[in-house]
């Protein structure tokens, strides 16, 4: 068994080495966006079918999720958002497909996907309240903050990368030692559990994600009189 | 540890694509579906929110006008029923003139039915009365000086009489009495009549026992009498037009 900490390219493209998870996530953006074309021929207004109703359903639950998370309008967020869960689930179920590795067990990708939240971090908070306010939510609670974070705005990324690897590359490790020892129907319910945690290890990443990012966002300021309306004082 | 900044970098572009081939072929179109079929549905909301006030409003016109017809039957129903009142009353009033009108046209019908009555039944008792007197001095005779007392009468008839009457008597004249009178008496009776007249007539006598007793001197154009037949004529005359 390789390290999962290298990646080993598998072949060249001029200077550049492609890898494993590469193609792996070449593979799985070809399926994605074949479906997704697939699925926008079908869509009607009218009366939904079963996939339409499923996809429609996914959509009503993250706009929730984003809005309950963040607090704000979740139409600008939700093709990030949404694109991030659904990519990691299905790269974190591509492990159960025999011979395929999933993407995420490579530490490369998990960068990749936390330094893309990074940047959505940057652009979102700049977006919202221009670069003087999202460089002000660094002032919150107070100057004194400033330090932490900063640093917090780096390792909350590095967490990110970290988490995901760390319960991805475990889980696909362990089976592949268990297959290795045991033989083929033994890692069964391991491999049932790597799914509950793929999609419980999607849904985290796209919260925080959420959250770091709504850390970002410049909040209007509270007026006296609506801050006594959700204080529910008398008026 | 080697970080792998190739893969890295090649996976960072093709998530990035993902995210922007699914945001346009996915997450845009579906969202568009969703609030497409959200506006169809707030369309039909409106509409019908729309129409539930149209029928509402109209229920509220509606029962506007029940209430309307409600109070202007209750208005039609009190002025009938005043207007019948009335009518009632002119009814009961006219109706009473009129039963009075008619009790006083029957009262003088009676009344005049009853004084016809009454002077139709005076008037066959004079009638009777007279017939039974006239019948009675007839069978009994009148008495000796009856007679005297008849031609005094006459004489002062005759003496009562106008001139020109008078003189047209004096050309002659019938005299009837009730019986023959004896030549003595004619001539007693002619000698006072001349002296009456202040002429000498001539005197043509006749018996006519319907004068009962008594005299009675006739021309073509004029009558005097004095006797019993001619009192009881004017007796019945008197008692069929005497009021009671």
């Amino acid at each position: 068994m390789n390290s999962p900490l290298s990646t080993p390219a598998l072949f060249h493209i001029g200077p550049v080495p492609v890898t494993g998870p590469v193609v792996t996530t070449w593979g799985l953006m070809a399926v994605l966006t074949l479906g997704a074309v697939l699925v926008r021929r079908r869509l009607t207004p009218g009366a939904p079918g079963r996939l339409q109703a499923f996809l429609e359903l996914l959509l009503t639950a993250l706009d929730s999720q984003i809005s309950e998370t963040m607090r704000t309008d979740p139409a600008p967020y939700r093709a990030f958002i949404g694109t991030l869960f659904i990519f990691i689930l299905v790269a974190n179920w591509t492990a159960l497909v025999p011979g395929l590795h999933a993407p995420t067990a490579a530490l490369a990708t998990d960068a990749a996907l936390a330094g893309l939240v990074f940047v959505a971090i940057i652009v979102f908070g700049i977006r919202s309240g221009g670069p003087g306010g999202y460089l002000r939510t660094f002032l919150w609670p107070g100057i004194v903050m400033v330090p932490l974070n900063l640093i917090g705005t780096v390792t909350r990324t590095f967490s990110l990368m970290v988490r995901l690897f760390g319960n991805i590359m475990a889980g696909a490790f362990i089976v592949g030692i268990v297959v290795s020892l045991a033989g083929l129907l033994v890692p069964v319910p391991l491999m049932a559990l790597d799914m509950l945690t793929g999609a419980v290890q999607a849904y985290i990443f796209a919260v925080l994600a959420m959250v770091f990012i709504a850390g970002a966002l410049t909040r209007p300021k509270v007026s006296p009189s609506s801050s006594a309306d959700k204080t529910g004082s008398p008026s | 540890m080697q970080i792998d900044w190739w893969t890295i970098g090649l996976q960072a572009i093709n998530v990035s694509i993902l995210i922007w081939l699914l945001a346009r072929f996915f997450w845009k179109p579906l969202a568009a579906i969703i609030a497409e079929r959200q506006k169809n549905v707030d369309t039909r909301l409106d509409a019908l929110t729309g129409q539930e006030k149209q029928v509402a409003a109209e229920r509220a016109s509606l029962t506007e006008a029940r209430n309307t017809i409600a109070e202007e039957k209750a208005r039609v129903l009190a002025e009938a029923a005043q207007q019948a009142q009335a009518d009632r009353a002119a009814i009961l009033a006219r109706a009473q003139q009129d039963a009075a009108a008619l009790g006083d046209a029957s009262r003088q019908a009676i009344a005049r039915e009853e004084a016809e009555s009454r002077a139709v039944w005076r008037q066959q008792a004079a009638v009777l009365a007279v017939d039974i007197a006239g019948r009675l001095l007839t069978v009994t005779g009148a008495p000796a000086a009856a007679r005297g007392v008849l031609f005094s009468g006459l004489l002062k008839a005759v003496a009562a009489l106008p001139e020109r009457e008078r003189h047209t008597l004096g050309a002659g004249f019938s005299i009837a009495t009730a019986a023959p009178l004896s030549d003595a008496e004619r001539e007693s009776c002619e000698t006072a009549l001349v002296t009456a007249l202040g002429a000498h007539p001539a005197v043509t006598w006749i018996t006519d026992p319907a004068l009962i007793e008594g005299f009675a001197i006739r021309t073509p154009h004029l009558t005097v009498g004095s006797n019993w037949q001619a009192d009881l004529d004017r007796i019945r005359d008197t008692l069929s037009h005497a009021d009671v």
